[in-house]
Order: C-alpha cells, then structure tokens, then sequence
C-alpha cells in the first residue's frame, strides 16, 4: 500500500461533481427509507422489499460502478496516470492501494447507507439492518474490484458496467434463470438470507444460490479480478491522450 | 498583389467567394444529422460503434423472438403490447440514452469547440436545438424499431390488420413523446460535465432512480389505501408517466407498475407535468450554455 | 552517467508499423530525437520509459531492460506529452506528491529545488488547473526533476511554450547536460532541435534515418551539392579562381558576395583557403548556405 497514492486517489473519487452525484444516490435511499416507514408503519417486509427491490439493486451497482471506474478509468483517459506508474513502485501496490480507497469509499458510501436504510425504514430485532448490511458490504468490494478492473481493461468502463449490473442482473436475469446464478447480486444475498432466517421467506429475503457457493463464488470473483488488474497495470500500455 | 513599406501579400490563389451562401438552416440541418448519425456511431470510428449496437441488439432481441414464436406457434394475440414493450425495456433505452447524450455535448464542451461552432451563423439556441433533435431522432428510431418488428410478425401471424395497426401507431406516438422526454432529461445532465462517465452516471441515476422511486412510493401509498394517488406517482418515472399520458389520453392498456391513472383529468394533470419536466430542461440547459457562450 | 541503448527494436500495433528495426544508443548530453508526425517518436519514448513493449529487439537503460520494470524509474524522469495533470491540485502538492512517490528522504527540499529551477515558485500556490500551457509545461518538467534522475525523457517539450520560456528551458537543458546527465528530447521543430541538441537522432515513418553531429550527417549527404556563402576582399578574382580550380560546380557572383556550389564538400573546404592565399584574396566570410537542419531533415523526409 502506498499513502501518497491512496491521498491521490481519495482527492479525485472526491473531486466536485462526482461527489454530487454520490451523495445524492445514498440521499435519495434514505429519502425513501423513511418514506417506507411512514407509509407501512415500520413493517419489516416492507423494509425487505425496498431495499431488494431499489437499494440492492440500484443504488449499490451504481455506487460501486461511480467509484470504481472513477478510481481509475479517468487517469487512463487523459494519460496522467503516467505520474503514478513513472515510479519505483510495484505496480500491484499501485493497483492495491487505489483499490483499498475505492472499496473504502464505497463501503462508506454503499453498504453503510443501505443498512442505515433498513434501520430507518423499519426492522424486527435488527435482523434486516445486520442481514442487508453485511450483503451490501460484501457487494460493495465485489463490485467496485470487478468494475475497477473493467476500467483498467476497456474505455467504455461505465457503459459495460451499466450493462452488466443492469441489464444481465436485472432484466435478463428475470428471464433466464441460468443468468442469475452468475450474478454477484444472487452471490451477496445468500448470506442475507441465512442472516435472516427464519423469517426470510416471510420478508422476501432469498437468493438462488446457496450460502457457500455464493460466498465461494464471491472470494473467487474477487480475487480474480484484483489479481487480473493488477496484472493488467503492469502491461499497460501508455501512449499518452490520443 | 499589394505592396508597401516593403511588404508584401503574396497571391496564392485564395479565391474570393460571392456565391449564395447556405446560411443558418443548412447548418442547424447539417448538426443535426450528424448528431443522429454519432448517435449510432456511423461515420465515427468502430469503438464508438460497439456501444450504440450492442443496445440495439439487446432492445431488438426479445421483439425476434417474439416473433419467431408469432409465426411459428401460429398464436392468435401478440406476447406483449407495443406500448408494454417500450415500458418493459426502459432499462435498455435508458442506457441507450445515457450513452448517447454525453457524446452528444461532453465531447464538445470537453475538446473546447464550441467557439467554432458558434463561430458560423448559428446561435447557441440552434445548437442546442440540433444535438436535441438529434438526439431525439436517434432514440426515436431505437424506440420505434422493435415495434416494427412486433407489428411485421403480427401481420405475418395474420392477426387483425386494422387493429394492430392503430396499436402500433398510437405507440409510435408514444415512442415520440417518450422519446422527447429522455433525450431531453439526458441532456440536460450532461451538459454540465465534460467527461462523459460522470454524464452516463449521473443519466442513469435520473431515468432509474426514479423509476424505483415511483415503484416504492407508488407501493406503500397503495398499502395504506391511497389508491388515487399512488397511480399518480408513474409522474415520478419518465416511463410511467408517458405510459400514464398513453393510458389517460389515448385508451392505451397500461404496462407499468404502479398503474397509472385513466381518467380524462388525470391525462391532463399527467401532460402538465411532462411539459413542466421539458421546461426545467429547457432552462437547465439555456443556463448551461448561455454561461458556455460567454465563455466560461 | 547513464545510456539507453536500443537493440533491433521494433513495435508494430496491428498492421502498422510504429518502430522499424531501430538501433541507437542514447548517452550523455542533449540528444534531439527528429521526426515529423507519426515519424515514430513518441512510440521510442514510451519504449524507452517503459510504458510500452518493444514488439521485437531490446530496449536497456545501462543494461537492464525497462519493459516491465518500475526500479528504472528511479533513475529516469519522464515528461510525457499530455496535457492532463491533477488539474485540482496546486503546483506545490503535484511536485511534492512526486517527491513523496519517489520516496526520497527530504521530499520537501527536492520540491521545492525542482520548481526553483523550472522558475515556477511564484506561481507554485496556484491549482494547475488554472496555469498556462507553457507554465503547465513547466510544472511537469519538474515533478520528473525532483529524484535528479540521470536520464530525462521529454516528449515535445516545447510545445506550447512561448519564446520566453523556450529559451528558459533550452538554457535548464544544457545546465543539466553540462552535469553529464542524459537527456532524450523529441520535436518536429528544427531550430529547437539545432539550438540545444548536441546529436540527433531523425525518423522517418517508423526508420531510423540518420544519427549523430546533424552537420556530419549532411556531410555525409555527398550527393547533394553544398552551397557556400562566400565574401572576400575581391570576390571577382575569387570566383575567377574558383573556377579555374575545378572543386565547384557552380559559382555566382552577386554584387557583395560569391554563392558556390560544390559537390565534393571536403575538397572545396580544402581547396578554397589555398586558393584565397594564392591569389592575395582575403576571406572574409564562409558561411555554409544551407547547412540548417531544416535542409537536413527536408533532405531525408524527400529521399
């Protein structure tokens, strides 16, 4: 790990508009948590069914997608990751330290808002805040590891990452069965699942893989694409803005 | 060849042109089909292509299918609505959108040309008007496409011409105004930022964030047996409401969830709204640019 | 001390050929790499930086090769050609930020010498977002002068620089060679080049061209005649002279000077003072006509 670098990183995932943009994601949930808990009284299936349906799968896909790329796909673009890598630094610490602000920033603003909302919106015995929360935290590293390594790999970071998040997990995904097990949002459910039995069923809370497959598939999707991107940076090739 | 103080210009064959000149129109007609060109990426290098196609193809896909099983199953109703396969894939037009709209403006805001463009005979207001056309355009023939293909297998199937005509034709008015109202939200957000993954983002954001707002709201309201105004949170999603103005206004059996309100009134109430949304963009985006054409 | 030394280097992207079968070594001193656009050169520099892998050859800074390995970075610095910067930042924290990264003992006083000598402390507390392109420029030639690297890359230095600050960077250039540090410097400008270079190295789409004293390489040039400016105390009896003595081709005679064309440029060279003291001529000015680069570099691009 190396601080200048993560300082460097943390200043411009920050920079002005995109921190609009990322606060106003994590705003809006809330916004809607305490609507739920004023229009269904604190009912917990209510909670469950807003943040599997608007939390899980839209604001953490989106956070992590904003963070992940923008830890590093806009140095890329414009070249002046050229400062970072003329430097007697591995670049696997340059990878790993851009990738610890990322998920840093994305847990904080990710996975700690969205277990906040299931507090506000109405839980039993803090079952629903704890179960959503540890799912959204283990989304919040998956994903952004997965979409900061689609930057390191492709220009077109954010659109592919939209793509995925939104259409194969969530409208393909509706259609075809198959799809779904290959989802990082099936894989994060399953511990929520088994976090909120027995009620689970009752509050909707389900995933269509089981817990150690899920969080097998997790570590192995994760460590993967940290290692791939790290491989990936030392092989870039740096040709300046074109 | 004129000389003095030793000067001199040298002739190099500049000719002088005194022939009409195409003016203003031609060039706002001349940005705008660019901009529906760039929208596709025809004319624009392959990696500009991938993107626009690939959505596409996606958007396209189930309308094959579906008709595939029209033809072959010999089914005597279509699998889904026209206006219920524009609702169903908004996921798809959304990007679609958000993709597009940043490369519309980010690009030029980015390289800094703007003072080019406004360097002919063409105002802020005719730019703007352009890419918006342009745009608008585009996705108006990315909404419109499948449907064909619905209604091509639907007469293929032989089921009621007339019938499914005035259904495709009362959702490519659909498609029209859907159309309008994204390419106009999408550009109004991305003309505040020179790069375009933040645009795409924060595009994204807008067309579904408030789709899953109109879904919660919509839900809990319903719960508490506040029927009416549940239907009226579609105003919340740029889908719903179009789908409600469909459903109101033209007799249209509605795709969306929460359903939409269908009386005559609420058509009304729904129209304001989209024109009122059409408005703040318009505003949001005579802001932008008229700081853009002073040069900031 | 330290040299690049290129190998049968080749790199292609595709079906284009960037880099053709290049032999060079870089030493100390200025050293000009020419071309026009697309000639090649910032391929060789990014090659040489280590931001790039040859497709065929080696490319070794004093032995080691840079591909694939950041320890060369602590003798290298690179000014790449980008513009983009951390436009949020201040010119102080960017320098430092550098200095931190090369994790030098006193990053500090490193700073604060490398803005010293780009001449930027002035405006070192001002975002970069806000400074000029020959100021931006400037900044970037510091944060690869903060480590004092023995070896600087600098890919189109000049650009953007007004008349000013050209001069003001040609003059840190040599006081940085005159340290006996090696300085790779790309352009397509000629008078750049012929200003501060002490050898050059010319491409020509993706070839190696030429190398070396760029006035040893036009006299290598023998087919292409040499044309001299010549004054004297009596150029009429000159140019007789040199006519009769056979080493030019040509000679003119203008109301103030002889214009010669010579084929063979070491025997005019050494025939015409012979020849002056001859005939009790006294040589007032030999001046080479087109011994620029410009003529140089027009000649290898038209061959």
């Amino acid at each position: 790990m190396n601080l200048v670098i993560m300082r460097l990183t943390a200043r411009s995932l920050l920079g002005r508009r995109r921190v609009v943009l990322l606060s106003l994601l994590p705003g809006v949930l809330l916004l809607v948590a305490a609507a739920t808990r004023w229009g269904s009284d604190a009912d917990p299936w209510a909670t469950a069914h807003m943040l599997h349906n608007f939390a899980m799968s839209t604001i953490l896909p989106l956070v992590c997608l904003i963070i992940g790329t923008g830890a590093i796909g806009p140095e890329i673009e414009d070249g002046s990751i050229v400062y970072l890598l003329a430097k007697p630094i591995s670049r696997t610490t340059i990878a790993l330290s851009k990738l610890v602000v990322a998920v840093t920033t994305a847990l904080a603003m990710g996975a700690v808002p969205i277990a906040l909302a299931g507090a506000v919106s109405g839980d039993w015995h803090w079952k629903l805040t704890l179960a959503y929360g540890v799912a959204s935290a283990l989304g919040a590293v998956a994903y952004t590891t997965v979409f900061f390594t689609l930057a390191i790999l492709t220009r077109n970071a954010i659109i592919s990452g939209l793509i995925y998040a939104l259409l194969w997990e969530g409208v393909i995904g509706g259609y075809v069965p198959g799809v779904r097990v290959l989802s990082i949002r099936q894989w994060i459910l399953a511990p929520a699942e088994e976090i909120a039995a027995p009620q689970a069923s009752t509050w909707g809370v389900s995933s269509q893989v089981g817990l150690s497959t899920g969080l097998l598939l997790l570590v192995v999707t994760t460590i993967l694409a940290a290692a791939f991107a790290a491989r990936r940076l030392q092989t870039i090739s740096v040709r300046g803005s074109e | 060849m004129a000389k003095e103080n030793g000067g001199v210009i040298h002739d190099i064959g500049f000719r002088h042109y005194d022939g009409p000149r195409m003016g203003r129109p031609f060039v706002v007609r001349s940005l705008v089909a660019d901009t529906l060109r760039g929208t596709f990426g025809i004319g624009r290098p392959g990696r500009e292509k991938v993107t626009p196609w690939i959505l596409f193809g996606i958007m396209m896909f189930p309308a094959f299918v579906m008709l595939i099983i029209l033809i072959v199953g010999q089914q005597d109703e279509l699998p889904t609505q026209y206006n219920q396969y524009l609702i169903d894939l908004q996921f798809v037009s959304a990007l679609f959108v958000a993709s597009r709209a940043p490369y519309a403006l980010s690009r030029d805001l980015r390289d800094g040309v703007m003072p080019l463009y406004l360097s002919r005979p063409m105002t802020t207001r005719d730019y703007v008007a352009a890419r918006f056309l342009g745009l608008t355009s585009g996705t108006t023939i990315f909404l419109v496409a499948p449907i064909t293909l619905l209604l091509i297998g639907a007469l293929l199937a032989e089921l009621p011409a007339g019938e499914q005509l005035v259904h495709f034709l009362l959702a490519v008015v659909l498609a029209v105004i859907l159309a309008i109202l994204i390419s106009a939200i999408g550009l109004a957000i991305a003309c505040f930022t020179e790069r375009r993954g933040i645009a795409m983002a924060g595009i994204v954001a807008a067309l579904l964030l408030t789709n899953g707002l109109s879904g919660v709201f919509g839900q809990i309201l319903d719960s508490r047996g506040e029927t009416d105004l549940a239907s009226y949170m579609v105003a919340f999603n740029p889908f719903g409401l179009v789908d409600g103005i469909g459903a109101s206004l033209m007799g249209l059996t509605s795709g969306n969830d929460p359903r939409p309100p269908t009386t005559m009134i609420a058509g009304v109430i729904l129209v304001a709204i989209y024109l009122g949304i059409l408005a703040v963009c318009a505003l949001l985006l005579g802001r932008r640019y008229r700081k853009v054409a002073a040069g900031a | 001390m330290s040299a690049i030394t290129l190998t049968n280097v080749s790199r292609w992207f595709g079906n284009v050929v960037a880099a053709n079968d290049v032999t060079m070594e870089i030493g100390p001193g200025i050293t000009g790499l020419l071309g026009p656009n697309g000639a090649g050169k910032t391929t060789l520099i990014s090659m040489m930086g280590g931001f790039l892998a040859p497709s065929a050859g080696t490319v070794l800074l004093d032995g080691v090769p840079t591909w694939r390995n950041p320890e060369i970075y602590r003798t290298v610095g690179i000014v790449p050609e980008t513009e983009a910067a951390y436009d949020m930042m201040t010119g102080w924290q960017f320098v430092l930020a550098n200095a931190l990264l090369h994790e030098l003992e006193y990053p500090e006083t490193a700073a604060t010498a490398a803005i010293e000598a780009v001449d930027m402390a002035t405006a070192q507390g001002r975002a970069i977002g806000t400074y000029s392109k020959g100021m931006k420029q400037r900044i970037k030639m510091a944060t690869s002068l903060v480590h004092q690297p023995s070896v600087l890359l600098l890919d189109e230095p000049f650009s953007g620089m007004d008349p000013r600050q050209r001069l003001h960077l040609m003059d840190l250039l040599r006081s940085l060679a005159a340290d006996g540090k090696t300085i790779l410097f790309s352009s397509h400008i000629l008078e750049e080049v012929e200003v501060v270079a002490d050898t050059i190295e010319v491409m020509v789409a993706g070839r190696h061209a030429a190398s070396g004293d760029f006035r040893k390489i036009r006299r290598l040039m023998t087919e292409r005649p040499h044309r001299y400016t010549v004054r004297s105390s009596d150029n009429r009896a000159l140019a007789a002279a040199i006519i009769a003595e056979g080493s030019a081709n040509a000679v003119s005679l203008a109301p103030d000077r002889v214009d010669v064309e010579a084929s063979d440029f070491g025997s005019f060279v050494h025939a015409l003072p012979r020849l002056a003291h001859k005939a009790k001529i006294r040589l007032l000015d030999v001046t080479p006509a087109d011994e620029s680069l410009e003529s140089v570099f027009s000649y290898l691009v038209a061959r």
